[in-house]
Protein backbone atom coordinates (compact mmCIF):
# COMPACT_ATOMS: atom_id res chain seq x y z
CA UNK A 1 0.00 0.00 0.00
CA UNK A 2 2.87 2.32 0.74
CA UNK A 3 5.07 1.41 -1.92
CA UNK A 4 1.79 1.55 -3.95
CA UNK A 5 0.91 5.38 -2.81
CA UNK A 6 5.05 6.29 -2.99
CA UNK A 7 4.73 4.77 -7.16
CA UNK A 8 2.01 7.33 -7.76
CA UNK A 9 3.49 10.23 -6.08
CA UNK A 10 6.45 9.18 -7.94
CA UNK A 11 4.53 9.20 -11.18
CA UNK A 12 3.13 12.53 -10.81
CA UNK A 13 6.46 14.17 -10.43
CA UNK A 14 7.78 12.96 -13.13
CA UNK A 15 4.72 13.99 -15.23
CA UNK A 16 5.06 17.58 -13.12
CA UNK A 17 8.39 17.81 -14.21
CA UNK A 18 7.62 16.79 -17.85
CA UNK A 19 4.97 19.27 -18.13
CA UNK A 20 7.91 22.14 -17.06
CA UNK A 21 10.52 20.91 -19.47
CA UNK A 22 7.78 20.80 -22.28
CA UNK A 23 6.51 24.33 -21.57
CA UNK A 24 10.16 25.74 -21.58
CA UNK A 25 10.62 24.24 -24.92
CA UNK A 26 7.71 26.12 -25.96
CA UNK A 27 8.82 28.75 -24.73
CA UNK A 28 12.11 28.89 -26.19
CA UNK A 29 11.16 27.38 -29.53
CA UNK A 30 8.14 30.82 -29.59
CA UNK A 31 10.78 32.74 -29.02
CA UNK A 32 12.98 31.88 -31.40
CA UNK A 33 9.80 31.79 -34.06
CA UNK A 34 9.06 35.32 -32.88
CA UNK A 35 12.25 36.70 -34.27
CA UNK A 36 12.49 34.05 -37.61
CA UNK A 37 8.59 34.84 -38.38
CA UNK A 38 9.26 37.92 -40.96
CA UNK A 39 11.43 35.59 -43.08
CA UNK A 40 9.44 33.08 -42.31
CA UNK A 41 6.86 34.32 -43.94
CA UNK A 42 8.28 34.67 -47.08
CA UNK A 43 9.18 31.45 -47.82
CA UNK A 44 6.65 29.50 -46.45
CA UNK A 45 3.61 31.84 -45.67
CA UNK A 46 0.55 29.92 -44.41
CA UNK A 47 2.50 26.77 -43.08
CA UNK A 48 3.25 25.35 -39.64
CA UNK A 49 6.07 25.10 -39.12
CA UNK A 50 7.97 22.54 -36.43
CA UNK A 51 9.90 23.88 -34.15
CA UNK A 52 12.55 21.83 -32.20
CA UNK A 53 15.56 23.35 -29.88
CA UNK A 54 14.62 27.01 -30.90
CA UNK A 55 14.76 25.41 -35.10
CA UNK A 56 12.19 25.32 -37.81
CA UNK A 57 12.77 21.67 -38.46
CA UNK A 58 10.07 21.23 -41.03
CA UNK A 59 7.43 23.03 -42.97
CA UNK A 60 3.45 21.37 -43.11
CA UNK A 61 -0.15 22.12 -44.46
CA UNK A 62 -1.74 21.31 -41.58
CA UNK A 63 -1.44 21.89 -37.51
CA UNK A 64 -2.36 18.08 -37.18
CA UNK A 65 0.47 17.01 -39.77
CA UNK A 66 3.36 19.41 -38.05
CA UNK A 67 2.02 17.40 -34.90
CA UNK A 68 1.83 14.16 -35.93
CA UNK A 69 5.19 14.33 -37.27
CA UNK A 70 6.58 15.93 -34.12
CA UNK A 71 5.34 12.99 -32.20
CA UNK A 72 6.95 10.25 -34.47
CA UNK A 73 10.24 12.20 -34.57
CA UNK A 74 10.71 13.11 -30.87
CA UNK A 75 9.51 10.59 -27.94
CA UNK A 76 10.25 13.61 -25.14
CA UNK A 77 7.66 15.44 -26.52
CA UNK A 78 10.05 18.87 -26.38
CA UNK A 79 8.82 20.04 -29.59
CA UNK A 80 6.23 22.80 -30.80
CA UNK A 81 4.01 23.44 -33.71
CA UNK A 82 3.76 27.27 -34.73
CA UNK A 83 1.48 28.89 -37.48
CA UNK A 84 3.47 31.45 -40.29
CA UNK A 85 1.24 34.01 -40.17
CA UNK A 86 1.36 37.65 -39.20
CA UNK A 87 -2.96 37.65 -39.01
CA UNK A 88 -3.77 38.48 -35.65
CA UNK A 89 -5.89 36.72 -33.06
CA UNK A 90 -9.74 38.24 -32.19
CA UNK A 91 -11.51 37.25 -28.97
CA UNK A 92 -14.40 39.67 -29.81
CA UNK A 93 -15.90 40.81 -26.06
CA UNK A 94 -12.92 39.45 -24.32
CA UNK A 95 -10.57 41.06 -25.92
CA UNK A 96 -12.00 43.69 -24.02
CA UNK A 97 -12.29 41.99 -20.81
CA UNK A 98 -8.79 40.32 -20.59
CA UNK A 99 -7.54 42.85 -18.51
CA UNK A 100 -10.39 42.67 -16.16
CA UNK A 101 -11.08 39.06 -15.10
CA UNK A 102 -14.05 40.11 -12.92
CA UNK A 103 -15.58 41.15 -16.35
CA UNK B 1 -33.10 21.88 -38.92
CA UNK B 2 -31.69 20.08 -35.79
CA UNK B 3 -31.12 23.44 -33.21
CA UNK B 4 -30.86 24.40 -29.86
CA UNK B 5 -32.51 27.27 -27.81
CA UNK B 6 -30.97 28.96 -24.78
CA UNK B 7 -32.11 31.42 -22.62
CA UNK B 8 -30.11 34.48 -22.67
CA UNK B 9 -27.81 35.66 -19.80
CA UNK B 10 -29.35 37.94 -17.33
CA UNK B 11 -27.24 40.88 -17.14
CA UNK B 12 -25.09 40.50 -20.40
CA UNK B 13 -27.64 38.92 -22.57
CA UNK B 14 -24.88 36.73 -23.80
CA UNK B 15 -25.46 33.13 -24.86
CA UNK B 16 -23.85 30.43 -23.01
CA UNK B 17 -23.57 26.72 -24.62
CA UNK B 18 -22.27 23.93 -22.34
CA UNK B 19 -20.22 21.95 -24.65
CA UNK B 20 -18.11 19.01 -24.09
CA UNK B 21 -14.61 19.28 -24.43
CA UNK B 22 -11.64 16.22 -24.05
CA UNK B 23 -8.58 15.59 -24.89
CA UNK B 24 -8.10 14.59 -28.67
CA UNK B 25 -8.07 10.74 -28.25
CA UNK B 26 -6.93 10.65 -31.94
CA UNK B 27 -3.24 11.70 -31.19
CA UNK B 28 -2.76 8.87 -28.17
CA UNK B 29 -3.62 5.49 -29.17
CA UNK B 30 -1.80 3.86 -26.97
CA UNK B 31 -1.45 6.45 -24.35
CA UNK B 32 -2.94 5.06 -21.13
CA UNK B 33 -4.45 7.69 -19.90
CA UNK B 34 -8.43 7.85 -19.70
CA UNK B 35 -10.22 10.24 -22.02
CA UNK B 36 -10.96 12.96 -19.88
CA UNK B 37 -14.40 15.28 -20.84
CA UNK B 38 -15.80 18.11 -19.52
CA UNK B 39 -18.93 20.45 -20.02
CA UNK B 40 -17.34 23.80 -20.79
CA UNK B 41 -19.55 26.97 -20.39
CA UNK B 42 -19.11 28.35 -23.91
CA UNK B 43 -20.32 32.21 -24.71
CA UNK B 44 -21.30 32.35 -28.26
CA UNK B 45 -19.18 34.86 -29.88
CA UNK B 46 -18.98 36.27 -33.11
CA UNK B 47 -16.80 38.49 -32.82
CA UNK B 48 -14.42 35.96 -31.26
CA UNK B 49 -11.94 34.46 -34.54
CA UNK B 50 -10.82 31.54 -32.64
CA UNK B 51 -12.58 29.07 -29.97
CA UNK B 52 -10.96 28.91 -26.30
CA UNK B 53 -11.55 27.07 -23.02
CA UNK B 54 -9.44 28.46 -19.78
CA UNK B 55 -6.23 27.45 -18.85
CA UNK B 56 -7.89 25.87 -15.80
CA UNK B 57 -9.93 23.38 -18.10
CA UNK B 58 -7.29 22.59 -20.08
CA UNK B 59 -5.40 21.78 -17.10
CA UNK B 60 -8.18 19.31 -15.81
CA UNK B 61 -8.24 18.11 -19.26
CA UNK B 62 -4.76 17.29 -19.61
CA UNK B 63 -4.40 19.12 -22.93
CA UNK B 64 -0.73 19.24 -24.09
CA UNK B 65 -0.44 22.75 -25.43
CA UNK B 66 1.53 22.53 -28.56
CA UNK B 67 2.70 26.09 -29.46
CA UNK B 68 1.70 30.57 -28.81
CA UNK B 69 0.23 32.66 -30.18
CA UNK B 70 -0.48 36.66 -29.34
CA UNK B 71 -3.28 37.85 -28.65
CA UNK B 72 -3.71 41.68 -28.65
CA UNK B 73 -6.32 42.83 -25.98
CA UNK B 74 -7.61 46.57 -26.42
CA UNK B 75 -4.42 47.38 -24.09
CA UNK B 76 -2.14 44.66 -24.81
CA UNK B 77 -0.62 42.21 -26.10
CA UNK B 78 -0.71 38.58 -24.49
CA UNK B 79 0.62 35.35 -25.60
CA UNK B 80 -1.57 31.90 -25.07
CA UNK B 81 -1.22 28.74 -25.63
CA UNK B 82 -2.62 26.55 -27.95
CA UNK B 83 -4.01 22.58 -27.49
CA UNK B 84 -5.89 20.16 -30.00
CA UNK B 85 -8.87 19.26 -28.60
CA UNK B 86 -12.13 17.27 -29.41
CA UNK B 87 -15.21 19.17 -28.69
CA UNK B 88 -18.92 18.02 -28.69
CA UNK B 89 -21.78 20.54 -29.25
CA UNK B 90 -24.91 19.55 -27.89
CA UNK B 91 -27.61 20.91 -31.13
CA UNK B 92 -30.56 18.54 -31.50
CA UNK B 93 -30.99 15.12 -30.96
CA UNK B 94 -27.10 14.11 -32.77
CA UNK B 95 -24.73 16.43 -31.24
CA UNK B 96 -22.09 17.46 -33.65
CA UNK B 97 -18.21 16.26 -33.19
CA UNK B 98 -15.01 18.42 -34.02
CA UNK B 99 -11.76 16.17 -33.87
CA UNK B 100 -8.75 17.29 -33.34
CA UNK B 101 -9.57 21.41 -33.26
CA UNK B 102 -7.24 23.94 -31.86
CA UNK B 103 -8.24 25.65 -29.00
CA UNK B 104 -6.77 28.44 -27.28
CA UNK B 105 -6.22 29.56 -23.50
CA UNK B 106 -8.46 32.03 -22.36
CA UNK B 107 -6.87 35.16 -21.57
CA UNK B 108 -9.77 35.85 -18.96
CA UNK B 109 -12.71 33.39 -17.29
CA UNK B 110 -14.79 34.05 -14.13
CA UNK B 111 -17.12 31.41 -12.43
CA UNK B 112 -19.80 31.21 -15.47
CA UNK B 113 -17.93 31.54 -18.36
CA UNK B 114 -15.05 29.45 -19.34
CA UNK B 115 -14.48 29.07 -22.76
CA UNK B 116 -15.62 30.75 -25.72
CA UNK B 117 -17.11 29.30 -29.13
CA UNK B 118 -15.62 31.37 -32.02
CA UNK B 119 -16.12 32.02 -35.78
CA UNK B 120 -13.41 28.99 -36.37
CA UNK B 121 -16.11 26.41 -34.88
CA UNK B 122 -19.10 28.33 -35.79
CA UNK B 123 -18.45 28.82 -39.60
CA UNK B 124 -17.45 24.55 -39.29
CA UNK B 125 -21.17 23.46 -38.34
CA UNK B 126 -22.50 26.68 -40.71
CA UNK B 127 -24.68 27.89 -37.77
CA UNK B 128 -27.20 30.01 -38.17
CA UNK B 129 -28.96 32.10 -35.56
CA UNK B 130 -32.33 33.74 -34.06
CA UNK B 131 -31.85 35.90 -31.40
CA UNK B 132 -35.35 36.80 -29.98
CA UNK B 133 -34.87 39.86 -27.63
CA UNK B 134 -38.37 39.38 -26.26
CA UNK B 135 -38.70 36.14 -24.78
CA UNK B 136 -34.30 37.03 -24.00
CA UNK B 137 -33.89 33.63 -26.23
CA UNK B 138 -31.27 32.15 -28.55
CA UNK B 139 -31.71 29.75 -31.13
CA UNK B 140 -28.70 28.42 -33.06
CA UNK B 141 -29.21 25.72 -36.09
CA UNK B 142 -27.24 24.03 -38.43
Amino acid sequence: MVQAMSSESEDKAKQQAMIVQKERAIEQNYRAFKKLLPALIEQHPDKFALMRDEVPIAFYDTARDAYIAGLDKFADGLFSVQEITARKIHLGWFSHAAHNPSA
Amino acid sequence: MPHITLPLEAGTLAPVFDVTVGYPEGFYSGDTRPAVLNSVHMIVDTGASNTCVSKEIAAQLRLIPIGKVPFESATHTIEVERYFADLCIPIGDHPIHIRDHIVLQLPAANNKVNGLLGLDVLKKIRAKFLIDLKNETFTLET
